[in-house]
């Protein structure tokens, strides 16, 4: 008898799969190059949200954000915080991740502003043809 | 009863799950380039009722500005100045067939890997327990020894600064190398001082008004966000990148003119400059105060060690504030502010002055 909460997290799983490959799709076969911009922050977003999966527990009834709610613990409490707190490093690596996603996209952003400007064109075919 | 009530979480999970496979797909294939971009922000919307019901909240923070507020606005702008439709005529479907295959495959192998790294049971859904290092940050955060502990109740923000320091140092570098090159992609390029009247750009009166109230309450906000980062969800990421949305509505409903009368790109690139600085302040301050007195002292070092008695106070007054780490949130939110206010400037100066300069050059 295969438990609800794994079914359910199962889809969960599976459909954040699918938006990767729709999303690696645009990023091979769409030839604009916003519309490239835009799958490779889909892609990037889908890989973030499968590092917090990662970190995820089970607890009973169900788990805790990772910050106390105290200043001055007992260890009693801090023992009940570390058995149902979810994994506090994925969140700390993708914090700094997003927001130099941010940075790096406005930097391809502007790159593609620049091939505008210069190409007259943003569609990646016509720009190959015209080699510089 | 109660067990219809605990699975509601996961419930709402895998729905919010599916209707982002849904907007991600109307992303993808959508043709009208503005429409695209209002898919992905809802497809982002969902990703962050994902992380919130996944309970991190200091991802919640930092993800909806970014995604569902600054992306959306950065490529709507690219896209008025480029091309408004996609052409996608002349894709053949047998390259478009055997490029998906290739993809779908990729995923496949790596989402069987990723299983393969949870479990070898293949039980998709998590343990009870989580790995040995976490659960030491979980115990040692907030702990009475202080040679261990790094003083914070936020575990997510002792993690950044003080237990994985040299990773966020890195990375604000990166941040760093990105910002000089746009900048030295828009060199020469400077926001035209011409006479202008308020009344006659932007949005309606309503727009202005609204956003005449709106912008301090946002700007508090932000700042509470970063300050109180070693208590609450929060930090210097959080509360820079959702101060930065003040710039951009500035520069949507009102001008680029009017947001230049606040953010002059010189004092922003001095002021993101005094941000990397305390910044290295905050990774060597332990250091300076170990060389001035003698004693021995590490980089990155916040509370005292063993072999090095030295750190800074965990309280002034009864207040907690966790040693470097108040000086970190802050330095890092006048950096990430400042640097997304320059290029947001930078991208929103009008294409007939940038033309010019570009012509100028060619010349």
């Amino acid at each position: 008898m295969i438990d609800v909460r794994t079914y359910l997290f199962t889809v969960t799983y599976v459909a954040i799969l699918v938006n990767i490959v729709i999303s690696l799709y645009g990023v091979f076969v769409r030839p604009n190059v916003i519309k490239k911009i835009i799958a490779l922050s889909i892609f990037g977003d889908s890989i973030y949200v499968y590092s917090i999966l990662i970190g995820f527990r089970k607890a009973e009834p169900y788990p805790v954000i990772p910050i106390m709610t105290t200043w001055q613990p007992s260890s009693e409490y801090i023992s009940q915080f570390a058995s149902t707190a979810v994994d506090p490093v994925p969140p700390a690596l993708v914090l700094t991740g997003v927001v130099i996603g941010l940075a790096v996209m406005l930097f391809l952003v502007f790159l593609a502003l620049q091939t505008y400007r210069l190409f007259g064109t943003l569609d990646i075919r016509k720009i190959v043809r015209m080699r510089g | 009863m109660s067990e219809l009530y605990e699975l509601i979480p996961y419930l709402v999970l895998s729905i919010t799950a599916l209707a982002s496979t849904i907007s991600v797909y109307l992303a993808i294939i959508e043709k009208d380039l503005i429409k695209a971009v209002l898919y992905s922000a809802i497809q982002s919307t969902f990703y962050a009722l994902i992380f919130y019901l996944l309970m991190v909240p200091d991802i919640v923070l930092v993800y909806i500005p970014v995604s569902v507020g600054l992306l959306p606005a950065i490529l709507i702008i690219a896209v008025k100045k480029t091309e408004k439709y996609e052409d996608v005529t002349g894709i053949s479907k047998t390259t478009s067939t055997i490029i998906l295959t290739l993809v779908v495959i990729f995923t496949l192998i790596s989402g069987y890997l990723l299983l393969l790294s949870h479990a070898i049971t293949f039980a998709i859904f998590p343990s009870t327990d989580i790995r040995t290092l976490a659960r030491w940050f979980l115990n040692t955060t907030l702990w009475w020894n202080r040679m261990f502990s790094a003083m914070s109740p936020e575990s997510v923000t002792a993690i950044v600064w003080d237990y994985r320091g040299l990773d966020t140092y890195f990375e604000t570098s990166v941040m760093y190398l990105a910002i000089i090159g746009a900048l030295a992609l828009a060199r020469y390029i400077e926001i035209p001082k011409k006479m202008f009247k308020e009344e006659a750009m932007g949005m309606s009166i309503i727009g202005k008004m609204a956003t005449r109230i709106m912008v301090p309450m946002i700007l508090i906000v932000a700042v509470s966000i970063a300050l109180h980062g070693h208590l609450t969800p929060g930090g210097g990421f959080q509360g820079g990148v959702t101060a930065a949305v003040t710039v951009s509505l500035l520069i949507f409903i009102f001008s680029v003119y009017f947001a230049a009368r606040f953010f002059k790109i010189n004092t922003a690139i001095l002021l993101r400059i005094i941000g990397l600085i305390g910044i290295i302040l905050a990774a060597t301050i332990t250091l300076i105060i170990g060389f001035l007195t003698g004693q021995q002292a590490y980089i990155f070092q916040n509370q005292p060690k063993v072999i090095a008695q030295i750190g800074l106070p965990y309280e002034i007054g009864g207040n907690l504030i966790s040693g470097t780490l108040l000086i970190f949130n802050t330095s890092e939110f006048l950096a990430v502010v400042m640097g997304f206010a320059i290029l947001f400037l930078l991208l929103s100066i009008p294409e007939e002055n940038v033309m010019e300069v570009i012509r100028g050059e060619v010349e």
